[in-house]
């Protein structure tokens, strides 16, 4: 019961912490227009954007869900996580800066400024933004789920909507004070954490299980199949793709204050998943030890319960929680943004902002609602994720690279591509194991490719 | 001829390196050390990748400077 005690009390303390810090982010903004409320006005250094891209890679789905994945799925988990999160950086490397650069051009705060002013159809832009807000739906009650189940390990004496609805009221609180200054500075504390986290669980977990017993862990795990194969390759190639062009990563980039500190970050990323192998240990010492686990996605903080003193437990409970409110943060401002710039047009600069916060709150109560209601829907949704975002690449392309494309074809190969995709995923017609993401991107790429050429071979105006 | 160098090794290379060896190695039952090739291997490609990249950012600095003098 003490023990317990200690745990909470380190968490509370850091969960303060992070709300100090993201009161100091105000400092010097105490008064922020839409540009520095969205985007910081595009002042941030290498750090503040390396600490906001990578919030995406260590969300509390991460932390928690990567060990449980490689415990119950095996190698092929494995091989698809790593894999898509690592060709992102370097497809990152080459594509950021052009976004950064095209973001500039179009004085872009949302990825659907992009779409605005490179091609002029409002439906395509509409379009792109609807499709987007559909599918960051369900990451909300995903982190409030995730929360729930972290901060339930306490066993404190209040109900999960009241964890949840408390989770709202911070996440709100932040945004409110800074906007997207405060997830930022928040990350510096949240990342510090995990890195401790993760790394006191390893020296636990080495010193408690001999090397010789994880080594024979890991021979146990599940090899692929030539089916997982095919499936495992589309998917790494349509999510490495997509993460780049996924609307909060854009939305981070244009916080940046030069394109080359957002190709820098890229060079420095893949060395921050080093912290995977260490998760994966956590994996292999449940494996070996046969540890019981309280729930499908737990190991992680199971094997702390089994290992570490009571103020680590804090921390790695503390570590989960602020990923999860961090990554809904994140969200909460790209859903906020998209809505009052691009759904509803021509708002001025002030009421911009009173939107988004009314936009978010809005948004914070579904997903307090669809966490308590609907968690079976929610990881259907989360499926079609990529199979949806990955659809903006070819645009998103056009618009770095300033091909001209008429937009009724970027707008016909978006929308078939979406269409086909979830079609294919949801209708059960057998495609051999390709990802249905990657048929529907052929054929939205092949649309955009004639457009090209029906623009090219068009004669050019006489002046 | 640098651009293209460092497209190469930035981009292309990781890909080959990961994707490449990939469906051989997770489905086989080759070990390093006792750990499955699979998992060494996708490991050793975490620093990997950020030396290609590392790499193509120099390649693309020289060429930079060639064009300059």
């Amino acid at each position: 019961m003490t023990e317990m005690r200690v745990a909470s009390t380190v968490f509370i303390a850091i969960i303060v912490l992070s709300f100090v810090v993201a009161l100091v982010s105000r400092r010097n903004h105490a008064h922020q227009n839409s540009r520095d409320f969205f985007a910081a006005s595009g002042q941030f250094g290498g750090v503040l954007v390396f600490l906001l891209a990578v919030g995406e890679t260590y969300s509390i789905g991460s932390i928690m869900g990567f060990p449980a994945g490689a415990l119950h799925d095996g190698i092929p988990f494995v091989g698809w996580f790593l894999g898509y999160i690592l060709l992102a950086y370097p497809v990152g490397y080459f594509l950021n800066p052009l976004i950064w650069k095209a973001g500039r051009r179009a004085e872009a705060l949302t990825f659907a400024d992009l779409f605005r002013t490179c091609f002029p159809s409002r439906f395509l832009e509409i379009a792109v933004t609807l499709s987007a807000i559909f599918f960051m739906l369900p990451f909300g009650e995903l982190q409030m789920a995730g929360l729930i189940a972290t901060i339930g390990e306490f066993h404190w004496p209040f109900s999960p909507v009241v964890i949840a609805g408390g989770c709202a009221v911070l996440t709100f609180s932040w945004l409110a004070l800074s906007g997207v200054r405060a997830p930022a500075f928040v990350s510096a504390i949240k990342d510090s954490i995990v890195i401790l986290a993760v790394v006191f669980i390893s020296i636990a977990v080495l010193r408690h299980e001999s090397w010789h017993g994880l080594v024979q862990a890991s021979r146990s795990m599940k090899p692929a199949t030539a089916g997982d194969n095919v499936h495992t390759i589309t998917t790494i190639i349509i999510q490495a793709l997509g993460f780049c062009v996924a609307p909060q990563s854009i939305a981070f980039l244009f916080t940046a204050r030069s394109s080359g500190i957002v190709r820098r970050n890229q060079i420095l990323m893949p060395l921050y998943m080093l912290m995977f192998p260490l998760l994966l240990l956590c994996t292999l010492y449940a494996s070996a030890t046969g540890l019981p686990l309280s729930g499908k996605n737990t190991v992680f903080i199971d094997v702390a319960l089994a290992l570490l003193p009571s103020w680590g437990l804090g921390l790695v409970m503390a570590a989960c929680a602020l990923s999860g409110l961090v990554i809904l943060a994140g969200i909460c401002l790209c859903i906020g943004s998209l809505v009052s710039r691009n759904l509803v047009h021509g708002l001025p600069d002030s009421r911009q902002k009173t939107c988004a916060k009314l936009v978010i709150t809005l948004y914070l109560v579904f997903s307090v609602y669809t966490a308590m209601h609907f968690s079976v829907l929610m990881p259907v949704l989360t499926t079609v994720y990529y199979l949806g975002i990955v659809q903006f690449f070819p645009a998103v392309l056009c618009v770095c690279l300033e091909l001209r494309v008429p937009s009724g074809f970027v707008t016909a190969g978006f929308l078939a591509g979406e269409a086909v995709s979830v079609g294919l995923a949801f209708s059960g017609v057998p495609v051999g194991n390709v990802n249905p993401g990657f048929i529907g991107l052929v054929l939205n790429a092949g649309m955009v490719a004639l457009g090209l050429a029906a623009n090219a071979s068009r004669p050019v105006p006489r002046r | 001829m640098l651009a293209y160098s460092g497209f190469a090794v930035g981009l292309v290379l990781p890909f080959l390196a990961v994707l490449g060896p990939l469906p051989w190695l997770s489905s086989g039952t080759l070990v390093i050390g006792g750990i499955p090739a699979a998992l060494v291997w996708l490991f050793a490609c975490l620093p990997l990748t950020s030396l290609c990249m590392a790499v193509a950012w120099k390649l693309e600095k020289r060429g930079r400077q060639d064009r300059d003098d």
